[in-house]
Formats: C-alpha cells, structure tokens, sequence
C-alpha cells in the first residue's frame, strides 16, 4: 500500500527478483524452499499482530465477564485455552496451538460467539474470495488490452485519456470514488429500473435461490466495486503494461521479427507480451496489499458482507481476537498471494530459473 | 542540454509550486486569515452557506464591502434550513482589524484578522466558506485541517526515505549477518497488511486515550514502520549491484574509507530512486490519511484534516443541501495533484538524468579504446 | 375494570356471531381485528391481502434472540416480531387490547386477575400454547432471581413481593397480589417463551441445569428453528451487519374481519444498517419499504415526496415516548482502586447540577433536530398522561421544565467555583478540588450522528466553561458494554419509554437491570436513590391515578435534579415510507403513538398485490 503505483514515465527498473535459495540446486527444490519460507515469515508476522492487538487497554476477561451472554463455563474455559492470566509470549504460544490444532481463533466480545464463525462464517469467506478475485481479474482484462493499444498506439487519443485518467485516480481516494459512484446511481434513478445501491444484492434477492436474473444482480452491485477497489489499480497496470511493452517492441529481436515480415498482431501478442508479463506479474505481486485495502475500503462504503466488513466493525468494537483472526487472514493472503506471483515469475522468465 | 531542460520542466510545474506555497502559507497563517477560531461553534448558524460579500444593495454601490446579517430558519413545510438576511442594514469588512484572540504560528501572540466584520454587536458573522453541521467557520476548518493534510506527507517522507536508505544501504553494503537480520525484518515488514495494521494501531490509540496529534504521529509512524522493507529492498538491490563493480574495487585499492565510498559513489546510484519513490509517497501518504480521518480512525475530535472535514459532507443531505461541505474535497484534490505534478517533475530529471549518464557512460566507453 | 372486561367477551361475542354470518374461516377464538369497520377502535385502517416482503433498517446488529434479557433496541425490534403476551396495547388508541388471552377479569379489589387464554393456541412449532407456559415464564424466567430479566423490576410490588402466578387450568391462569398494584394489568404482557423448549435452562424445573443458563440461551448461534415464539413472524436467517430474514408464523392467532390470518407481509427483512447514509440512499433507491430519518435528511426527504410517491411523516403533535440523556459514572475508577476525588466529584449532586446547567438544549433543538424536537427534563415520556409537566392526570401539557437546572453559563460556572473545580496550574483547565487534573471522557454510539452532534455542543460549552471534556465516539456495543459494567466515564445515550411511569424502576432501582451509573449503589444507596425506590413502590401502590400522579410527580422532581441522567431532547415523530405500503403509519417499529407495541407489525401490507 505504501509502495505508489509505477507510472509510465518512470524509468527506474521494479522488477521484483525473488529470493536467490540454493542456486544451485534446481527449480523443485527451489519451489520446496520458497513454499517452505512462506511458514515462518506468516509467524512473525502473526506474532507481531499479536502484540500490536494486545496494544489497546482492556483484558479480555473483564470485558467478556461483564457480557451476560457469555457463560460461565465458557469463560472459565476460554480462560485456560487462551492463557489469559500468562505472559504475552505464552499468550502468543496458546493461541498459535489453538489455531492450528483447533482452528479456534477465540471469542469475540460483541456477539459472544467464536472469533472464526464472526469473521468467516454466513458466506463471508466466499464472498470475500469473490469480490478480491473478480476486482484482479476485471482489472487485468481491463489493463493488458489498454495496455496493449496505447502501446501499439502512443501519443493517441487514447494514450493520452489513460495518462490523465491516471493522473485523476492518483488523486482522488477509493471511498470518494465509491460515494459518488452511489450518488451517481442514486441521481440517475436506477431505483426505477428496478435496481440497488449498496450490498451484494437487491434486497428481493436475499435469501431467494440461485437463478440467472440473481446472478445479472450480482454482477449490477459489484461493478461499481470493481471501480471503487480497483480502478486505480488497472489503470497503473495499463500504463505499466504499456510502458514494458514499449521497452519490448524496442528490443533488437522485435526488431528482427518485424523485419522478418511476421504479422504485427503477432509480433506484439506472442514476442513482446510474452516478455512483458513478468514486469506485470511482479506489479500484480506489489499491489496486493493495495487490493486489500481498496476492498476494505469498499466494504465499508457498500456494506458488503465480507470478512474485511467484519473485521472492520471487530476493530471498532475492540474486539480482540476477532481483529487478530482478520489480520492473520490478510497476512495469509498477502503471503500466498506474493509466493503464488514469485513462481508465476519463476515459470515465465527462463532468465530467472537459469539464475536461480 | 540537461539543465536547459529542467529549467523548462520546472517552469511548466511551476504552477504546482505556487499553489503548494500559497497553501502552506495560508495554513500556517489560518488564525490570521480566519476571522473565527475553527472550533468556535455557533449553533444557530448551523448549515449556514458562504455569506455573500457584496459590494452593492438596494441602497446602492459601496466602495467598502459588506455583509448583511443573517440568521437561520427552519422552514416548517419543507424543514429545509433557510438563510434569512436582514438586507435593511450593512455590516462592513474590516481588513487588519481586531478579533479574537490567538497566537501567530503558536508562539506569537496576536489578535489582527485579515479581515473582520466591524459590527462585532451586531451579532452579524461571515462565513466566506459556510458554516458546518455544529455552526463553525468552514473556512478557518479547512486552513487548520490543511496544516494535518499537507504535513502528513513530508513527515512520513522525512522518517521513511533515511530509514530505508539507512537499513538497505547497510543491508547491501555490509552483507553477512546484519545483511541477513535486516532482509528477514524487511520481508516482515512487507507481509504486514498495510490498512488493517493502520486501523488496529488507531484504534487502539484512540482506546487508550492518546491525544489526536500523537494518534496520528503514530499512525503514520506504523505506516512508516510497514512501508520501509519494500524501499529498503530495492535499494539494497540496487547498492548490491553496484558493490563489485570496477570502480568501486579502485577505489577500495586505492584506499578509500567506507563512508567515503558510500558518499561519493554509492548514494549518489541509490537517490535517484529515493527521490523518484519520494515523490510517490506523498500523494499516497495525503490520500491514505484522508482515508483513515474520513473513516474516522486518523485525525479525532477536536483535531481536524480535509479527510475529516470530507466525512461531515458524506450524505445525500450534505451534498445537496450544504454543497460548501465538500470544498474540503477541492483543496485536497488540488494538493494531491500539485504533488503528483511536482513529482512527475521530478521523475522527468532523473529520467532525463538517467540517460544523459547512460549516454554520457557510453560516450565516455567509445572514448576509452584504441 | 370488570366492566371492560365483560365488554371484551360481550364484544368478541358480537363479533364472533358476526363472523359466523360471513362464514369465515377465522378459528373461533382467534383475535379478529376489524379492519377499516366504523365506529372501532380501527376504523382508520385498511384491511389488505397476504403476500410480498416487507423491507426495513434497524441500527446495529441484535444480540440474541431472547426477549427476556434483551435490553437495546437492536435486539428488540427483532424479537418484537417474534414473541407476544397476554396483552398488548391498541396501536391507535392506547388502550389495554387482549392478546393471547382472549378476556380477563379484575377483582373488585384489584388485588386478583384470572386471564383466559384462548383456545387452541400453538407455538411456532406447532406445541400448543397453554397456561403452563404463562406460568413458566413469569415464574421461572422473568421473575427467577438467576435470570437476568429486564421485566422483574416492574413486577415488583410495594412490599417487596412479586406477584403470584399460578394455573388454575389449561387455559386460566390467575395473579393474585397482597394489595393493590395499578401497572399489574400492564405488567403481564411480557412477551410469553415456550416451557417445552427452555425449561431444561433453568434449576426450578431441571435441577441439573447450570446457574444462570438461560441467560445465555437463545444466543445468535441459535437455530432459527429453535427460536419459537407466539408473534407473527419467526426468525428464518440471520447474517451479522447485514440483514434478518423473517418469516410468517404459519401458527399465528390474529386475523382481520375478513377472515385473512396476519401478517399481511409474507416476510419481513430488516436491513442491519451501519451507515444511515446509505439507509437514505437504499431508501430513495426504493430498495427499503420505509425509513427513519434523521433530522438532517427530512429536507431531502420532503422535496421528493411528492414526485417519488412516498409519505414523510413528521409530527410534533405526535406524543413522544422515549429519553435522551447524559449520564456521569458515579462509579468510576471505584474497581481499580483509583479516581477517588473525581468519583466523589461526579457523586456530588451539586456537581451534576452545574453540569446540567452546561447542556444547551436550545442550541441542540436548532442545530441537531432543526427545530424538531422537544426540551426534556423529566424521565418520564411527553406522551404519559403521568408526564409531570402536565396539569394533572392525561391533562394538558402546561408547565415547562421546573428543575431550575436550565442552560445557564453564569451559574454553572459558578456552581463549579462553589465545589473548589477551579483552575490552579494555570493551564486553562479546571482542575479537582485536590488539584489534579480533571479530565471528562465523553462517549456515545458513534455512527448514531445526532447523539453525536449532541455530545459536541455538550462539550464545547463546557470547554468554554473551563472543563476539559473530550469527545470519544465508541461502537455500539462496546459503549453498551461499557455502560453496565460501570466501565464509562460520562455518556449520552437514551432509553424508549412507555406510558407507565413504573417501566422506569428498573433504571432508577440501583439494584435494578437498567441501572448503570452507581452499580455500587446496590449495597450502598443513596438517601435519593432510596427515596426514588420507595416513590416507586407508592406510585404503584394506589389504583387511583390522581393519587399516583401526584407521587410520580415528585418522583420526577426528585430524579431531575437528582441528575443521574440529566436529560436533552427529544426529537419529534419522524417516519417514512412508500405509497405501495397499505397502512404505513403502522410501519414505524418503535411505535405510534404508545412506544413499542405488539400488533403493529401485523397490519401493514402491499397495496400492489392484487385483491
């Protein structure tokens, strides 16, 4: 998130070149390793949201014992799991087992229920899954072909509407841009056409059975999401794509394979793009933590019914494990999704596997 | 060649300068310019839109302007709150006049307003951006929230920029174990999820009663705290690049101090990229804190930010009714751009840099044979 | 009190007969509700046709499904819907209306009164419903000292009994009091819980049942079809912060004239709404049925009623039940063993009263409501005909606010020199009289924006009177949590009210459910607090409702300027809803005009569907 989105005019290399493991040893071994080192950073960096959780001032046991609706036996027992009266290490070390033995991440303070069934429970993970992964995809199938034309086509109409339109998104922030996309729809009056605002579906949908008409719903309430979470994504992507193309349709065998008499179509999608995927794989890999937020900005304006909106409301009510459950959620994710861009980049670029 | 062309650069991005200096200046000085304290509430004018200075009535022109007082009507039909003006009587501006009282820049105490309302009895006011939901000048809110906006960026500029410099740099240039202790902090660093961090540090802040300014130095400390592995990484590649490389090794020979080689050769390589990744940072920096104060877990009561200051206009009501609440919005977008402008600036140089060194190197290689 | 009753069983007779002439299909001892017939109570309703779903909002998430311990409105507005009582009150009327008992009669004494159920009743899951249940929850839930019922402490009676419930047959139960109680008749129209599913909870009828283990019953992990109730809908699907899916209670007893069972809605999804800008935007959107707006979007509202053909109701006229107040912790600091100086300050009524002098209640009425809202002073709701600030019983409303306690800068702080709260480090800010600094934490739910507004007028007055008070907005249930377990510093928050002052005992009782800002007044209460219980225990000791007024009368008295809550403003009856929506003003949850009652629900329906 920190790290700004390249622009096209940037000359400055942000290739990403994964870890250097055992040069000499091959690519299983080198996949082995780095699928192995995933495990210890997820810990450190588990165990470092755990200390900042426990940061905020109140113990759990207080704040669960004044609730009514917690049981005694529950407490007691949620006491000694957790370890609530130990040292902050033996805390860490208690709920580590709990999570990976039990899959118990806790209570949560507000609805008395455990941490994992508030946060993940009721569809959250899908739906969850669904908005990230739809927000990447569209942004991408948006991103390579923009790219791809301002490319072939520089200094255009529409190269020059890309960088001014890159240029706006910079500036404006995701949930300004989720607003007016609600007053927008609001002011049109799509009301009348029958459809909503906000959430995953219109309210006639919610709890009706699965049919093509609730499916064209779906896809009416997420689009303004997409361009919420993940315009400013594609369109970094779309000028990235086409700056990489650029340097690659320069290059001496592009050169050659134009002058070879090979159709252009095919000279850009096979040579260049080919060799531009790795500058988007590695992006791809660097915004992530930029997806996460833009979707938890956008939950939080759209009340979409998914884990980063739990986690949200979690860390307004100060709840502890709930809050520490998410967090290790977008670490895991973060995690596989950075690990899944470094063999993507592995399997691309012969170059890095010859190194490697 | 090079020279010439940052001069035209910079004469093209001068605009942005101006208009950063101008800000900055005005936000500094928000006490002198407002002619309200931003927290002084006046509830009866809650709602009030931007009083119109007028330099003309029913009773003629006036070479001095004017405003009319006013006051706020609950329309009973329509329960729109309705400004009343009361167009029989004038109330002059006086500019360089004496107000409330305050303390110039914090230090100087003083009590001159840029421009006053002579009348001070008649209960007349002017609110030349409106007024918000609690009656306050919108105006000297959105001087003294700019002073949060246009700070936050430097400050995590400041912090991030050496640190990352400082570890990756060491992380190249030494290698063994500090290299090894400083990658593994750096890739924790990175795998920290940015936002959900942020927001768990506010909050907890805010839960233990931490004051709104060291709330917010601290979030954008945390976010700092996240934000240096990536930076550090790359530009430890890039000190690791440039450690075997021949001059450097004359250099050793000839025997050269470390700090002399970092000076000399080493940073020089490693600022082109800091001064680029800089000027990246602060719109995102300024757009992150607007985010966070507009969710309500950046800047707190009684502190203000245009992000803050944008989440009173987030309704329907607000946007129709009470327009004037997003002029905040504006001001932000206009910084947010004048940095990104600057910052293109900047990047053209060391594109521009970058190449001439590139061909300057190649120039000096064909030079070298024979 | 007998005569009404025997009016009920001669009315329902009539009716009955009447029915039988339009062949219905009603089952004989339903409560039938004469839609749109003159010269009834419901004269002014439309009868309607069954079907479509009904799309509301509710701020903040519920948290359990059990009506007995619930105390905040997230969770009643819920189980409103899904439980009913004995008796409920008439919508329109505010009389006292038969629910799942069909006639009562009231002992010449009032100290004795036999209710009949109606025959043939069944719980959402098809168990009949008989006085056993009656018996069960009074008995071993509401009034069972190891549940944590909200109700117990308005059946408490003047001598410090409860009354006694006992089933004469299946379906006669019979509740005898030691004298005289005036709210009894009221009071046994607690929402009724099934025996057959929830007595294995509680050790009176399963002695292996841990303590307090319903309390923690009917918990959100509850299957819906667990949760069995009387009322019109019962619980389908629940997902938190999103929305609750209610379904018609196939077993529902209540039918209108023309033989239809209600509800007239075949389900009802109540939007669990955080951000009550987006609940105006869905709202417009057409997406939500009806609304409750803030007094910020009424503008909005109005400008496009006409063209988007939706009702905004507003109506100061409209007698208003609920409070809204701000509150100090009399407790603080009273378990870490610290704060002593400034818990002895928020102890000192004088203290309280200087503050109270602080509240710009004007200034809110403008601001916040725009006009549209009431001064209040009194815990009792405007509209109950016992409000002090009426001339007598049900007169008209006369007096204003008689505490002395108005805004008044001067004497605030002059009450604050006169308790030694002066400033003697020179910062600028009052300090304790043993010269520490003293710092007021001000908090409410944040995201409700007009008792946020509120906490900031609050605060920036008494800044101005040199008192350091910080605004520290909380999510809703952490402030809830924060609130009874005497874990909050000042607060502002508010309550819904009834007609009946004894609702309130509970608040103010310091061993009470509903009182939070001197826990430790259980042990140890105050001479006010214990001159409050026993006004209590009067104002329900005599039937006459003269006499009573005139006790509740320095009972509210007593509690303003007592200022445990000091009280704000009250905002004006405010409601919207849609044309499609037949009989919308019954749509409002809270209730128009008697607070919250048990049949509205019922009566709305789609006038799009056809006949």
């Amino acid at each position: 998130m920190l790290l700004p989105p390249t622009s096209s005019s940037t000359r400055v290399s942000r290739r990403r070149r994964p870890a250097r493991w055992g040069s000499d040893r091959g690519l299983p071994v080198y996949v082995a390793s780095r699928v192995a080192a995933v495990v210890p950073l997820i810990l450190a960096v588990t165990f470092v949201c755990f200390l900042l959780v426990h940061m905020a001032p109140g113990d759990a046991w207080t704040r669960l014992e004044a609730n009514p609706d917690v049981s005694r036996s529950t407490l007691e027992a949620f006491r000694a799991r957790f370890g609530l009266d130990r040292p902050i290490l033996v805390q860490y070390g208690l709920w580590l087992r709990n999570v990976v033995l039990r899959g118990d991440f806790g209570l949560s303070f507000e609805s008395a229920l455990p941490a994992f069934d508030a946060l993940f429970l009721s569809g959250r993970l899908a739906w969850t899954v669904l908005v990230a992964g739809s927000t990447m995809l569209v942004a991408l199938a948006f991103a390579i072909p923009l790219g791809v034309w301002t490319a072939a086509r520089p200094r255009g109409v529409v190269d020059r509407l890309g960088a001014a339109l890159e240029f706006v998104l910079l500036s404006v922030p995701a949930f300004l841009l989720g607003l007016l996309l609600l007053w927008l729809l609001v002011a049109v009056r799509v009301g009348d056409l029958g459809l909503g605002v906000g959430g995953l579906f219109d309210p006639r949908y919610l709890g009706a059975p699965w049919s093509w008409e609730k499916v064209g719903n779906l896809l009416w309430h997420l689009w303004p999401v997409w361009a919420a979470a993940g315009a400013a994504e594609g369109i970094g992507w779309a000028r990235q794509t086409r700056g990489s193309l650029q340097e690659a349709l320069a290059d001496p065998y592009v050169v050659t394979a134009r002058s070879k008499g090979l159709a252009e179509r095919s000279v850009i999608w096979k040579h260049a793009l080919r060799n531009a995927a790795n500058p988007l794989v590695s992006m791809a890999g660097l915004s992530l933590p930029r997806l996460v937020s833009g979707s938890l900005v956008a939950a939080v304006v759209f009340n979409l019914p998914t884990v980063e909106r739990a986690f949200w409301q979690a860390v307004q009510a100060q709840d502890r494990y709930v809050v520490l459950a998410g967090l290790s959620f977008f670490t895991v994710f973060l995690a596989v999704g950075n690990l899944t861009a470094d063999l993507l980049l592995v399997a691309l670029d012969p170059r890095i596997r010859r190194d490697a | 060649m090079t020279c010439g062309r940052t001069r035209t650069v910079f004469a093209a991005r001068r605009g942005a300068t101006v208009v950063l200096a101008i800000l900055a200046a005005a936000c500094a000085l928000a006490e002198f310019l407002a002619p309200y304290p931003y927290d002084e509430q006046r509830n009866e004018h809650a709602f009030s839109p931007p009083t119109s200075i007028r330099f003309h009535d029913a009773a003629g022109w006036s070479a001095r302007p004017f405003v009319h007082p006013f006051r706020m009507e609950n329309d009973p039909r329509t329960y729109e709150r309705r400004i009343v003006e009361d167009q029989s009587r004038r109330v002059y501006l006086r500019f360089f006049a004496h107000g409330a009282p305050y303390r110039l820049l914090g230090v100087f105490p003083a009590d001159v307003h840029l421009f006053e309302l002579g009348d001070a009895e008649s209960g007349a006011r002017v609110y030349l951006f409106g007024a918000d939901a609690l009656g306050r000048d919108l105006f000297a809110r959105v001087l003294v929230g700019g002073r949060v906006s246009l700070v936050v960026g430097p400050y995590v500029l400041l912090l991030l920029i050496p640190l990352a410099a400082l570890l990756g740099g060491l992380s190249g240039y030494c290698g063994g174990w500090i290299d090894f202790v400083l990658q593994r902090l750096g890739e924790v660093a990175v795998a920290l999820p940015g936002l959900p961090v942020l927001l768990v540090v506010g909050a907890a802040l805010a839960a233990r009663h931490a004051s709104p300014i060291v709330s917010l130095a601290a979030v954008l400390g945390a976010l700092v705290a996240i934000g240096w592995g990536g930076m550090a990484r790359v530009v430890r590649g890039q000190i690791l690049s440039i450690r075997q490389r021949d001059f450097i090794l004359a250099a050793r020979a000839s025997g050269a101090g470390h700090a002399r080689i970092l000076c000399r050769h080493v940073l020089p390589h490693v600022a082109s990229y800091l001064a680029v990744s800089a000027t990246l940072l602060v719109p995102g920096t300024m757009l992150m804190e607007a985010s966070l104060s507009f969710l309500g877990l950046g800047v707190r009561e009684p502190m203000t930010s245009w992000g803050a200051l944008l989440a009173g206009a987030r309704s329907l009501a607000a946007v129709e009714r009470s327009p004037w609440l997003l002029i905040p919005g504006g001001f932000l977008a206009a910084s947010v751009l004048a940095f990104a402008c600057l910052g293109e600036a900047v990047r053209e140089v060391e594109a521009g840099r970058a190449s001439g060194r590139g061909s300057a190197r190649r120039s000096r290689a064909r030079a070298i044979p024979d | 009190m007998k005569k009404r009753a025997l009016w009920g069983s001669v009315g329902m007779l009539v009716l009955l007969v009447g029915l039988a002439a339009h062949g219905a299909e009603a089952p004989a001892d339903a409560k039938v509700l004469p839609l749109g017939e003159a010269g009834t109570p419901w004269a002014d309703l439309k009868p309607g046709v069954r079907g479509g779903t009904f799309h509301m909002a509710s701020f903040g998430n519920p948290q359990k499904w059990n009506p007995i311990t619930a105390i905040e409105t997230g969770t009643t507005v819920i189980t409103n819907h899904l439980y009913h009582g004995l008796v409920t009150l008439n919508p329109l009327s505010a009389a006292v209306e038969p629910a799942l008992a069909r006639s009562w009669e009231v002992s010449d004494d009032g100290c004795v009164i036999t209710f009949r159920l109606r025959r043939d009743l069944r719980w959402s899951d098809g168990e009949p419903l008989t006085s056993a249940d009656v018996v069960f929850t009074f008995n071993d839930l509401i009034l069972n000292p190891d549940v944590l019922s909200t109700a117990r402490d308005s059946l408490l009676l003047p001598d410090g009994t409860f009354p006694r419930v006992e089933a004469i047959d299946d379906w006669t139960v019979r509740v005898t009091t030691p004298m005289p109680f005036r709210p009894l008749l009221l009071s046994m129209g607690k929402r009724l819980l099934p025996r057959h599913k929830w007595a294995h909870t509680v050790r009176t009828q399963n002695p292996d049942a841990e303590s307090g283990a319903f309390n923690t019953a009917l918990g959100l992990d509850t299957a819906p079809a667990d949760v069995v109730g009387s009322g019109p809908y019962v619980l389908q699907e629940f997902v938190a912060d999103q929305y609750v899916i209610l379904a018609r209670n196939p077993y529902y007893y209540v039918y209108d004239a023309q033989g239809t069972q209600l509800p007239y809605y075949d389900r009802r999804v109540i939007h669990i709404v955080a951000d009550a800008d987006l609940a105006l935007l869905q709202f417009l959107n057409r997406e939500l049925d009806a609304l409750d707006p803030r007094a910020s979007d009424l503008a909005v509202l109005a400008a496009r009623a006409a063209s988007e053909g939706f009702t905004l109701r507003v109506d100061p006229e409209v007698p208003m039940y609920g409070s809204a107040w701000l509150s100090f912790n009399q407790d603080i600091g009273l378990r870490e063993g610290r704060d002593e100086v400034k818990r002895a300050l928020y102890r000192d009524a004088g203290f309280r009263q200087a503050f109270a002098r602080l509240v710009d209640k004007g200034a809110m009425i403008e601001a916040v409501f725009h006009g549209l809202a009431v001064l209040q002073w009194s815990p009792v709701s405007l509209g109950s005909p016992f409000y002090a600030g009426r001339g007598g019983y049900g007169s008209d409303i006369t007096g204003a606010d008689p505490t002395g306690l108005s805004y008044d800068m001067v004497l605030a702080m002059r009450g604050l020199d006169d308790l030694s709260v002066v400033d003697r480090d020179g910062d600028g800010w009052r300090d304790l009289p043993d010269g520490s600094p003293l710092e007021i934490r001000l908090s409410t739910a944040a995201g409700l924006s007009e008792y946020e507004s509120e906490c900031l007028i609050i605060a920036d007055r008494a800044r101005l009177a040199g008192l350091d008070v910080r605004f520290e907005p909380l999510e809703t249930s952490l402030m809830l949590d924060r609130l009874f377990s005497g874990a909050f510093d000042a607060a502002v928050l508010g309550f819904t009210g009834g007609i009946d002052p004894n609702s309130l005992a509970g608040v103010y009782a310091p061993c009470g459910r509903l009182h939070f800002w001197h826990l430790s007044g259980c042990q140890e209460p105050t001479q006010t607090e214990t001159e409050l219980v026993s006004l209590f225990a009067r104002g329900t000791a005599t039937l006459d409702v003269n006499e009573a007024f005139g006790i509740y009368q320095t009972l509210q008295s007593l509690a303003a300027r007592d200022a445990g809550l000091i009280y704000t403003v009250y905002p004006a009856f405010r409601y919207a809803y849609y044309a499609h929506v037949g009989n919308g003003e019954m749509a409002n949850p809270n209730g128009h005009p008697t607070g919250e009652n048990a049949l509205a629900a019922d009566l709305v329906f789609d006038t799009r569907l056809a006949p």
